[in-house]
């Protein structure tokens, strides 16, 4: 199990990798410098801003989770340089909502801008539609292998993902705008989640995006996210799921915080990792066609592992982080509830997945299955147990 | 490897247990038999699967014992076998990781390291130990511990090692995972279940007062570790708590007393509940004083390794002030009754008892969307709940709402009916009045159940349904007669008995015919009861008119089924007191710390096992002349691309700053392993 015989590495095989020439961090290096500094100056200001406005208003878990953000966002935007754009341009549009607003919600249906750009249902909208648009254009950089067209779509998938974010800030100020007591993160429904979700996976798959310098999974991550898109659609239109409901007291803590988006990291890399099984089934069996359109098998497999283990990781934090909640909202850190037991499973089965893969070394088309298959597990973990069974953890029911 | 064991059967079950297969086939063995706690509903009543699954596959099950996967046998036994797995795998790998962290295999000869795969070779025009002095410099900068060891002046060999962390990680991962199961275990209910199998506990499956529970279904008070729950009612106290096992419990007496003060609900200005919280003071014998706590969600209370949480919250006796309206006597008897207790009726020479189960304040619903999005809710008022049991056992289960509600435009009284708990409640509707009262339904009932009234009314419903029966003496007589008869048969089976008696008597082709004319007779009748008891104003206007019809439509539809409500009275509401109850739960976990431990070191440990890769680089000298020619050699645990990436630059920088004659080409991973480059 251990792994340790790491002094002889005869016998590993790994396939030639035909990258580009220069590492990635050479040929980025003028885009990672490129206004950090400033940035980063800005973005404590603002943190320090907030805490001598609101600091009093707000309690230490609140002062821990802002402070803890900001650092978080120091080392993110450090590695992933277009964070800093994409953040800049949320922090402008929210604000511009939060100053056209004027403290009155009504404003939503009668000012231009609001109505048709940044309320929270305006932006969620362009952000489908820019998702959708994405997809497209990835499909079409895809199979035309054009350049241009992929410009295009990672711009889209930028701007879809500044669009959803902002829906996600200025539906924070709308429900506190509602009335004060019903304020809250906009992560407590399934219609909110799935927001996070499609940012989330968007976020993960553009950093691999730039990292890998190729394309070429766009459409097939991007199909996952418009998947989402569909549901979310669906969800808003036929059951009103749109509406912001206040919180029911078990919801209402600091925890949910951090324990959904840990989730959501979760979620959305293993849906990557699936995705990118299929692009590695089509990669080993269909021929020159596809093998002309994506990466070399063994660059999939390498992602995948590393999409894997990055899941894996939030996933541990996201059970841990809801555990440590249960043992104060629940009166015990495990219940056995069917939410619980599934994380579980999940957590299990991509345990066993990463010991046959670090240790064992397998590679190639069982783990990508296996990949394939965890999306099922997954999907089931987060969506079949709101569906078909009941439990302590009952939030979001369709 | 086990160089403790000597004996070959052990040393091979040693190495089966700390195997990976076993252990990938436990983690996935474990994850299968978790499904079925979560696809099957778990600890429910006993008698709830019986009546699922029938007498053979509900033993099956049970035997199985499927109604608890998580505290089965079977099922501890696969998990620890698991954490006995990994705890020898850790026993087997930890002093090997150990020691080969701090061998630094610095004796590695060259023709070991050119069969690497990660490989450079050139000749650098310095000597060897500047060479060296580069080399380690550039290791340590990426990282890299170095040690050196020199085999006399011409031959030397930097060994370096990087991702200690990796390492750690494992062990962190492992033992956390050893930590979190025996610390689960701890806080689990094994030894409730080792107890009642050895007899020395036996579960209490009657609902009897603490004080009376026996002996042998008391927990000790010092229990260690336990789960339980009370429900304690406004202004009441309770010195135990009840931990659930199968189809029982066991009393947890507790070293102090709760004394629930008060239980608040407060609600969101949309009608939701927004917090619940208790006030409780908790006494003590060793206290000089009592302590005043609120204990709400996600804010439990903890005292003296006891910690106390919000649960739920029932009725806890709430004090109900009713009316009761017979169908067939006009007096209206006034009633006060208390959730949780029973009155007794003598109905017609049988006794009927009215168990008073639930009351409850507020009931929301989500109103009828109207635009569409945003759906907001609606309080239809308080609503009690009581079970109504005949002499036999039979018990029917009734809501009733406290005022009306308005649906579609029209008021109802709501009186929801069922026969078991399984079923959905169907609703009689009872159409409001213009006062805002049932009373004016009431009444037509009680007006058709009263046969005195009935020679009044008839003539009346004779000369409204056929004016010409009044001049043929025999045709009157029989149309009274069967009147008479279709109002009997109403009382008796509702507007289902009439239709069956059509289908019954009347030929295929005029059912449907003879079925309206039934209809419309019975409502002109109806309408005479309801002019009887309430004249109509001398000169109606349209808008009344209009009322009454609408008044008269809901109330037949409501005497339709008044038979299928299965009661021979009414209940109203006229006031109440709330008495609430909370229930709190009561825990003592002392292997929280342990798994809290384990959480921490599992965080931990899973970073470091993906994020600090492990690696080892040599570098191999040798002096010829005023040159040195080095052979780099690597080797990584994963992340082989990264490795390669790294492994490169670093040879790069090596070979600059040796001034090293341009680096023939070198073929990096697509080398294969022995090929020597030139």
């Amino acid at each position: 199990m251990s792994g340790a015989n790491i002094s002889s590495g005869v016998g590993m095989s790994v396939a030639p990798l035909v990258m580009d020439t220069l590492p990635a961090e050479d040929a980025g290096a003028v885009d990672q410098r490129r206004y950090y500094r400033p940035f980063i100056a800005l973005l404590w200001s603002a943190c320090a801003w907030t805490l001598a406005r609101y600091g009093r208003a707000m309690d230490g878990y609140e002062i821990i989770i802002l402070l803890g953000v900001a650092a978080i966002l120091t080392w993110l935007t450090r590695r992933y340089a277009p964070l800093r754009t994409l953040l800049l341009a949320v922090a402008a549009a929210s604000l511009a909502a939060i100053v056209l607003y004027r403290h009155d919600l009504t404003r939503a249906e009668t000012h231009f801008a609001l109505k048709y750009f940044l309320s929270s249902g305006a932006a969620t909208m362009w952000m489908c539609v820019l998702f959708g648009m994405a997809t497209l254009a990835y499909a079409l950089h895809w199979w035309r292998r054009s350049p241009y067209a992929g410009q295009l779509a990672t711009a889209l998938a930028w701007a879809a993902t500044a669009a959803g974010l902002t829906a996600m800030m200025v539906r924070w100020r709308e429900s506190y705008l509602i009335a004060a007591d019903i304020g809250h993160i906009p992560i407590s429904n399934l219609y909110e989640v799935f927001v996070l979700f499609c940012l989330i996976t968007a976020l993960v798959y553009l950093y691999y995006e730039r990292e890998y310098r190729t394309r070429s999974l766009g459409v097939f991550v991007m199909t996952i996210i418009s998947a989402a898109i569909g549901f979310l659609l669906w969800y808003s239109s036929s059951r009103g799921a749109d509406a912001i409901q206040p919180l029911v007291p078990a919801l209402n803590s600091y925890w949910m915080k951090i324990h959904v988006p840990a989730n959501f990291i979760g979620y959305g890399c293993f849906s990557i990792a699936a995705m990118i099984s299929v692009a590695y089934l089509l990669r080993e069996r269909g021929g020159a066609f596809f093998a002309a359109r994506l990466p070399p098998a063994a660059v999939l497999d390498e992602l995948l592992y590393k999409i894997i283990a990055l899941g894996f990781a939030f996933f541990t934090l996201a059970t841990i982080l809801g555990a440590l909640w249960a043992a104060e909202a629940w009166g015990g850190y495990w219940s056995w509830d069917p939410k619980e037991t599934w994380a579980l499973i999940v957590w299990l089965n991509y345990a066993a997945w990463l010991h046959l893969r670090i240790v064992r070394g397998w590679e190639g088309r069982v783990m990508a299955w296996w990949a394939l298959v965890g999306l099922l597990v997954t999907s089931f973990a987060f969506l079949g147990v709101n569906m078909f069974l009941s439990g302590l953890h009952s939030y979001g029911q369709l | 490897m086990s160089n403790t064991t000597s004996r070959p059967v052990l040393r091979a079950a040693v190495r089966f247990l700390g195997s990976m297969n076993l252990a990938i086939t436990l983690l996935v063995g474990v994850a299968m038999a978790s499904v079925v706690g979560t696809v099957l509903k778990q600890n429910q009543p006993y008698p709830d699967y019986l009546a699922k699954f029938g007498p053979f596959w509900f033993e099956v099950f049970r035997s199985l014992g499927l109604y608890d996967v998580y505290t089965a046998a079977w099922f501890l036994f696969a998990l620890a076998f698991l954490v006995f797995s990994v705890s020898v795998c850790l026993w087997r790998n930890a002093p090997l990781m150990m020691r080969a962290m701090r061998d630094y295999q610095e004796g590695r000869g060259r023709r070991q390291l050119e069969r690497l795969k990660f490989r450079r070779e050139f000749v650098s025009p310095c000597e060897i130990t500047n060479a060296r002095n580069v080399i380690q410099q550039a290791l340590r900068r990426q990282g890299y511990r170095c040690r050196t060891r020199s085999a006399g002046p011409r031959h030397c060999t930097v060994a370096a090692i990087r991702g200690w962390g990796n390492r750690l990680g494992y062990l962190c991962t492992h033992s956390a995972v050893v930590l979190i199961c025996v610390g689960g275990l701890l806080d689990g209910n094994v030894p409730l279940k080792v107890g009642t199998l050895l007899g020395r506990l036996r579960v209490e499956t009657r609902d009897l007062p603490a004080s009376e529970v026996p002996a042998e279904s008391r927990l000790p008070r010092d229990n260690p570790s336990f789960r339980a729950s009370v429900l304690i009612p406004e202004g009441q106290r309770a010195d135990a708590a009840y931990v659930n096992v199968a189809d029982g419990y066991l009393l947890q007496p507790l070293p102090f007393v709760v004394a629930l003060r008060k239980f608040r609900i407060e609600h969101y200005q949309t009608g939701q509940p927004k917090s619940f919280e208790s006030d409780v003071t908790l006494s003590k014998p060793g206290w000089t004083a009592p302590r005043d706590y609120t204990i709400a969600v996600n804010h439990p209370l903890s005292v003296e390794g006891y910690t106390l949480y919000q649960a739920s919250f029932e009725d806890g006796g709430s004090r109900l002030r009713l009316q009761l309206h017979r169908w067939r006597s006009p007096d209206v008897e006034e009633l006060e009754a208390r959730v949780n207790t029973t009155v007794t009726r003598d109905e017609d020479g049988r006794e009927l008892r009215l168990e008073f189960t639930d009351f409850r304040r507020f009931n929301l619903n989500p109103a009828p969307a109207e635009d569409g999005a945003r759906r907001a809710f609606i309080d239809y008022g308080p609503s009690f709940t009581y079970r109504l049991r005949q002499a036999d056992g039979t018990a029917r289960e009734f809501v009733n709402y406290m005022q009306p509600v308005t649906l579609q435009g029209r008021a109802y009284f709501l009186s929801g009916v069922r026969d078991s708990p399984a079923d959905e409640l169907r609703y009689l509707h009872i159409p409001a009045d213009e006062d805002g009262t049932p009373d004016q339904f009431l009444s037509l009932a009680r007006a058709l159940y009263d046969d005195s009234r009935w020679a009044r009314v008839m003539p009346r419903v004779l000369e409204d349904a056929a004016p010409a029966a009044a001049r043929d003496a025999t045709l009157h007589s029989n149309l009274e007669q069967a009147l008479r008869r279709l109002l009997i048969l109403f009382r008796q089976g509702g507007l289902d008995a009439v239709l069956n008696f059509v289908n019954a008597v009347v030929p295929e082709a005029h059912r449907s015919a003879a079925g309206e004319a039934y209809v419309k007779l019975l409502q002109t009748a109806l309408r005479a009861f309801y002019d009887d008891i309430q004249p109509p104003p001398r000169p109606v206007s349209a808008a009344a008119e209009q009322e009454r019809n609408l008044f008269l439509k809901d109330a037949f539809a409501a005497l339709s089924v008044l038979p299928l409500y299965g009661s021979p009275f009414y209940l109203s509401l006229s006031g109440y007191t709330e008495v609430l109850a909370s229930g709190l739960q009561i825990t003592r976990t002392p292997g929280k710390r342990v798994v809290y431990l384990g959480f921490g070191l599992l965080l931990a440990g899973v970073f470091l096992l993906f994020y600090v890769p492990y690696r080892r680089i040599w570098a191999c000298l040798e002096a010829r002349g005023d040159e040195t020619r080095v052979l780099l050699a690597g080797t990584a645990l994963r992340h082989e691309p990264d490795f390669d990436r790294e492994f490169s630059r670093l040879a790069m920088k090596v070979h600059r700053d040796t001034g090293a004659r341009p680096m023939p080409p070198v073929a990096t991973l697509a080398g294969t392993p022995g090929q020597r480059e030139t």
